[in-house]
């Protein structure tokens, strides 16, 4: 509903604009839809896509945004001169969970049966405010049967903002085995239906000892061990101030995106994926804070690479500060070094960055949920860097389908292109590019270019715009995207 | 309204405050002088520790093993010498300077040369033997069989001899003159030395020289050290203990918690959090609330070494409490203690030189039959008294709503509790306790509870804390406000990217 409002009042103010006699082209010629002025893209056989969604947060169309650490009632950690950790289960804290465009809890320290009364509580805050919540239960691992499973679960998982459970974090590779029997107990009970079981992977720097083998084999055996229905990892690339740049990335990040992608699409499912809300966590603890980071363009560099590789969720790292996660050394806590809210309820840059990136992500996410991930076309630095497997079928670095070409005004950066065959009706498909800045430090101009004057739907900073044009010019802030889907 | 009677009360209060300080600085305490061990004798068990030795790079002729082994290839540069220095503490009113305790066996002294015991030394990388350096030496001396003993200090930068004892035989007292022996010697503030030789079960217990008049040398480094290179000896001993004088940097305190919050410069509260009850440790309503604790504190910030201490304790639970199951929700205050010498990052009491624990007598939690106070030092109770019934401040109705103040002193090693009631003027001396020595470190009052049965905690309140700083010459340091909620804020963000960037905007 809040995605119509935002095209529709789009769509008024540009209508309004053109009346008036605003710009009506931008450099390279393309201009507003007016009628039918351009040329109706071929519309293909939708090629198959894999999304996992929820009815409670909104459906099909609506990407999953989850947080690592929501609101909890367990009481953890410590807490240093006269500050108090704050009641969580609040109105005002799971209003600003939902202003921040998180739909829904992926862990927190809340452990059922342990903390059944504070669950209970945040599953009825989560249903008032739209949130979904996956109950952690550990005692589901042991559960053999469906009957196991029931037994165990039934007290809580029809609750209206129950998505399912959680029910492990970065499983080493002899950990993953005795998950089989309890994803197969749950995926024999009827909550199966529209419930999922949680688990998030390791991302490839954990090492062979962890992995058990190579990233691939991990991922392999996890998804064929649970019949999973998604994989979730996590990978996260910045750990110093101004060392995550464009030219420093470690080069597993990029690895990572494409091993994941592949054996979630060698398996029909739709991959998962965290993104760092600062950083300074554990191997931090009990020293000064460092700089702070990722900034403003790394933290947006990190989610849109991921949806250009076509991720069906984000998801945030994390959202309440642990306490932990604050203990500078002796008599300092950093409440702003890391997470979107620190321990005492307070907002970090991270909560702005990613309320910011949460609104492109619900303006475009009907395409990115309902669309085939084709490939990535990367130019500049990144072009030589990624999986050469992540280019899109056929044409080459700079041209896919209707795109013929597209140059960008830093070349030696570059950016980077996400190919998605949009599935807009019925099985009926048409293009569909997500743009990204690769450049987290620069703003970036892209000039698109296409083989007709076609129709375009182009989605920046959550506002839709009808243009057509044998050519569009964009302009990228730092790490933004901008997706463009052919009429 | 509230806030015009307390700024009325803190008027009131300054006043006194300034009274308790001026006051402090007439005391005579020696204050912030300890017992300082410059070399242990653990310091030359296997090898030599390196902690509390230094030796030039190229210590030519010396070994280590279980001790420092002196050998022919040794020369006029070869010395091992103190890390630490010795104080010289005239000034703070003291006598004794330092004591030394060494067994060595004096083989042979090269002929014309001097081998021994040198202190007064200004920086530990000098040479004793060289020119310039200003020390004094015991040194011994061979002649075939006789081994002489003597005291000179050298002075200048033309090493003048002052002799303080002559050479001397000192077969009275070492008999087998190659065997090892033991050296004893006490030095004054003033210079004057009192010298013991001892060898054997039945020894000569006169001193080998005493003099209250000689001035030798005493602050600065010690060690070993010989005038002409060859000497065969070995030290299989060593202990030298100093005074020190320790007078932390600190500041006065003095808080009522107003507008509920604190100095974090000057104060720090820690509380480990667990589940079952919400747990804290704030200020709330001008107190700082120590709420369902278990494992908490409140320290000061820096150390202190002599000091007034006034803690005021409006409440605490004396009476349990249970829910409509009549299960336990929250005991009666276990009991708290105040913890000195300790390091404000940590909260527990085993890291403390000792801590004075209050707690009401046995063990149920829903009941408080008299109030104990005891003092533990290294996980030791060496101190017990129970209050007189009067001052039996866990008992409501001896309390009768009024606060409990307490004061706790150190003075030069001497520790005492005091207590009164609010709403009275003296206080009742609770016990002294002859700690022995300055246990410089932080103040805390700490709220530990080791029975984790659920509603077993803490319930207290401090209304008011106060440290004064009593040593003698003491260091203040003035330190800026920083209230304990400066730390918590909403980040500003400005939304730097521009509209302009979209098309057609």
């Amino acid at each position: 509903m809040k995605k119509k409002i935002i095209s529709l009042i789009g769509c008024l103010t540009l209508s309004a604009c053109y009346m008036l006699g605003c710009t009506q082209k931008n450099p390279n010629g393309a201009e507003l839809i007016n009628g039918k002025n351009y040329t109706a893209a071929a519309v293909r056989t939708a090629e198959t896509f894999h999304s996992v969604s929820f009815e409670n947060l909104g459906g099909s169309n609506v990407m999953p945004l989850g947080v690592w650490w929501g609101p909890y009632g367990s009481t953890s950690g410590d807490t240093i001169n006269g500050m108090t950790q704050p009641n969580y289960l609040t109105d005002e804290i799971f209003q600003a969970l939902k202003d921040s465009g998180v739909n829904f809890i992926a862990a927190s320290a809340d452990q059922y049966p342990d903390a059944s009364d504070s669950i209970t509580k945040v599953l009825d805050l989560c249903e008032k405010y739209d949130i979904g919540y996956f109950v952690q239960d550990r005692r589901v691992k042991g559960a053999e049967t469906a009957a196991d499973v029931i037994s165990l679960v039934e007290n809580y998982i029809t609750h209206p903002a129950a998505l399912g459970l959680h029910l492990a974090d970065e499983p080493f590779t002899g950990d993953i085995e005795p998950l089989g029997p309890a994803y197969k107990a749950f995926s024999e009970t009827e909550y199966a239906v529209n419930k999922q079981v949680y688990v998030n992977l390791l991302p490839s720097y954990a090492g062979t000892n962890r992995l058990g083998g190579s990233y691939y084999s991990y991922l392999t055996r996890f998804v064929e061990t649970t019949n999973t229905k998604f994989l979730s990892y996590d990978n996260y690339p910045f750990r110093s101030q101004d060392q995550g740049t464009t030219y420093s990335m470690p080069a597993s990040y990029f690895s990572d995106l494409s091993i994941v992608r592949k054996v979630a699409n060698e398996h029909d499912i739709p991959f998962w994926v965290f993104v760092q809300a600062g950083g300074q966590w554990e191997e931090q603890r009990g020293k000064p804070s460092e700089p702070l980071f990722p900034n403003e363009g790394e933290t947006m560099w990190n989610i849109n690479t991921c949806l250009a590789y076509g991720a069906k969720s984000i998801q945030y790292f994390t959202f309440l500060q642990p306490t932990y996660f604050a203990d500078a050394g002796g008599n300092e806590r950093d409440y702003q070094r890391n997470s979107m809210l620190g321990v005492m309820g307070n907002k970090t840059q991270w909560y702005y960055y990613i309320q910011k990136a949460n609104v492109q992500i619900s303006a475009i996410d009907h395409i990115l949920m309902n669309s085939a991930h084709m490939g990535v076309m990367a130019t500049g630095y990144w072009k030589d860097r990624i999986d050469g497997g992540d280019k899109p079928i056929g044409g080459g670095d700079r041209a896919w389908r209707e795109l013929t070409s597209f140059t960008s005004s830093d070349e030696e950066t570059g950016v980077m292109i996400g190919c998605f065959d949009y599935n807009f009706e019925r099985n009926n498909s048409r293009s569909a590019y997500y743009v990204v800045n690769t450049d987290s430090k620069n703003k970036q101009t892209v000039t698109l270019n296409f083989s007709k004057k076609y129709g375009y739907d182009v989605i920046q900073r959550g506002v839709s715009v009808g243009v057509t044009g044998k050519s569009v010019t964009l302009t990228l802030e730092c790490g933004e995207g901008v997706m463009l889907a052919l009429r | 309204m509230k806030n015009n009677k307390k700024h009325i009360l803190s008027m009131l209060l300054l006043p006194i405050f300034a009274i308790i300080v001026a006051t402090s600085a007439f005391l005579t305490v020696h204050a912030g002088i300890s017992q300082q061990t410059i070399l242990p004798s653990t310091s030359v068990v296997g090898k030599i520790d390196s902690a509390y030795w230094w030796q030039p790079g190229t210590n030519a002729g010396v070994s280590y093993n279980n001790g420092i082994a002196f050998s022919a290839e040794s020369t006029a540069a070869s010395r091992v010498i103190s890390v630490e220095k010795v104080e010289n503490l005239k000034d703070a009113g003291y006598t004794k300077c330092f004591s030394v305790n060494i067994d060595l066996t004096v083989t042979s002294v090269p002929d014309g040369g001097r081998f021994g015991f040198l202190f007064g030394l200004s920086r530990q990388t000098e040479n004793p033997a060289a020119e310039g350096v200003n020390t004094t030496f015991i040194y011994f001396s061979t002649n075939g069989n006789t081994l002489l003993c003597g005291i000179s200090n050298y002075v200048g930068t033309a090493r003048d001899e002052v002799v303080l004892k002559p050479v001397t035989n000192t077969l009275a007292w070492v008999s087998a003159p190659t065997a090892s022996f033991n050296l004893n010697a006490e030095v004054d503030v003033d210079g004057s030395i009192s010298l013991y030789l001892i060898q054997g079960s039945t020894p000569n217990q006169t001193t080998f020289y005493r003099s209250s008049t000689v001035g030798c040398y005493t602050a600065g480094h010690v060690g070993f050290g010989q005038t002409e290179g060859g000497s065969v000896v070995k030290i299989t001993g060593v202990q030298v203990d100093a005074l020190s004088n320790e007078t932390p940097e600190n500041t006065d305190i003095m808080t009522r918690f107003e507008n509920d919050v604190f100095n974090v410069n000057e104060l720090y509260t820690s509380n480990s959090l667990y589940s079952g009850a919400l747990s804290y440790i704030r200020p709330e309503n001008e107190r700082l609330v120590f709420k369902n604790t278990k494992n908490g504190y409140l320290s000061t910030r820096l150390s202190y070494s002599n000091f007034e201490m006034n803690i005021g304790i409006p409440d605490l639970r004396r009476t349990p409490m249970f829910d409509e199951n009549l299960r336990l929700v929250s005991s009666v205050t276990t009991g708290f203690s105040i913890a000195v010498g300790a390091d404000y990052s940590s909260g527990n009491l085993d890291d403390c030189a000792f801590y004075v624990n209050f707690a009401p007598s046995g063990t149920v939690a829903t009941k408080a039959n008299a109030t104990v106070i005891t003092i533990v030092r290294d996980g030791e109770e060496v101190l017990r008294t129970i209050l007189p019934e009067m001052y039996h401040f866990w008992s409501e109705s001896i309390v009768r709503n009024r606060g409990t103040d307490i004061k706790a002193v150190m003075s030069d090693g001497k520790f005492s509790i005091y207590l009164k009631f609010s709403d009275s003027l003296n206080y009742y001396k609770a016990l002294d306790y002859n700690a022995g020595y300055i246990a410089s470190g932080c103040l805390q009052i700490v709220s530990r509870v080791t029975d984790f049965t659920a509603g077993v905690c803490d319930n207290f309140e401090i209304g008011f804390f106060s440290v004064v700083n009593i040593d003698y010459n003491r260091q203040i340091v003035r330190l800026t406000n920083k209230d304990n909620t400066a730390q918590v804020y909403d980040y500003e963000y400005f939304d730097t990217w521009d509209n302009g960037d979209l098309l057609f905007s």
